[in-house]
């Protein structure tokens, strides 16, 4: 009986799992109702809206009025209110989304107070691409920030230009 | 009678099971699922024929009227098939479905009152013209949603 009770005393106790279980496997449930197998996310744009600017207004500085045309592989941008053609790319080339990005941002840096780009896609140009130049439009690169001077200070930006308008077709 | 008792109660006695292995799979399914958490309230059903185009872009998508449009021009209204997109008929009835869910909002708006701009989810399959595209944002922006979020697929 002594020999019997020390064997008892020196057997390790078991940890009891049973708690832990119960709690992983409701946050097992929990996780997979809320998992998504395809990941899904937005882009913002917006609806056009026709303002009036009064004729006798006077700008300190010109509006950007960005624009970008959008015809089958090309893209022109104009920037003014008389529009005018800053530079043309073609989707093709190699890594022109990351050129019309990086140009952008030279745009927008001159313009602080501009924070909306119009696209205007052709009748045939197809819904990815018209997606990679929305992205091109407000994602800033890898690796680049952008910083601006707005109303004397100084503004870390998340986007290169938020609002984004897509043309409607004629 | 004693010895008898005591023989039965160590043989009636429960062997522990191992879970240990039970323990490794829930681990690696938490970490699994863990992975593929997201914080959207957006659950979409994706329609047949239907391929979202990819961006790298991480805007979480929020709740909202969802607008489908697959790639032979089907239209879904909050999962729900319409019909094609040629058809008038169908056009007529995707612009009542909105303009009743906006004429909900705005009560629900003015009840809170707040003012808010409406916004509208759009899956539109990546090979689509901008003419179809452009189509249902006219019919969405008459109906009063001046907000689009199109719903894009994570780039991995």
């Amino acid at each position: 009986m002594l020999k019997l009770r020390s064997r008892e005393e020196q057997k390790m106790e078991r940890l009891n799992l049973v708690p832990i279980m119960d709690a992983v496997f409701i946050f097992i449930f929990f996780l997979l109702f809320s998992a998504q197998f395809i990941k899904i996310y937005q882009l913002e744009t917006q609806a056009p809206i026709i303002s009036t600017i009064p004729s006798d207004k006077k700008f300190d500085k010109e509006p950007l009025s960005l624009k970008i045309k959008l015809s089958n592989r090309k893209i022109d941008v104009f920037t003014g209110v008389i529009s005018k053609l800053e530079f043309s790319l073609y989707l093709d080339e190699e890594n022109s989304l990351q050129i019309l990005s990086e140009k952008l941002i030279e745009l927008r840096k001159v313009h602080p107070q501009d924070d909306e780009a119009i696209i205007a896609p052709d009748i045939s140009v197809p819904y990815r691409d018209i997606i990679k130049v929305i992205e091109a439009v407000q994602k800033i690169p890898e690796g680049l920030t952008l910083s601006v001077d707005k109303d004397g200070e100084v503004k870390n930006l998340k986007k290169i230009f938020s609002n984004v308008v897509l043309e409607p077709l004629e | 009678m004693m010895n008898f008792r005591r023989k039965r109660k160590s043989n009636t006695k429960v062997e522990d099971i191992d879970i240990t292995s039970l323990l490794d799979i829930l681990v690696i399914l938490l970490v699994f699922l863990l992975k593929n958490f997201t914080d959207s309230d957006l659950t979409v059903d994706m329609a047949k024929e239907l391929a979202l185009p990819y961006a790298t872009q991480r805007g979480i998508a929020q709740q909202g009227v969802v607008v489908q449009v697959s790639s032979s021009s089907l239209v879904y209204y909050n999962n729900q098939l319409i019909g094609p997109l040629s058809s008038d008929s169908n056009i007529t009835q995707l612009k009542s479905l909105l303009n009743n869910h906006k004429a909900e909002l705005d009560l629900k708006l003015e009840a809170a009152k707040k003012s808010e701009p409406k916004l509208i989810n759009l899956v539109f399959d990546q090979s689509l013209t901008y003419e179809t595209v452009n189509q249902v944002l006219s019919i969405a922006a008459d109906s009063g949603f001046g907000m689009y979020k199109l719903i894009v697929q994570g780039d991995e």
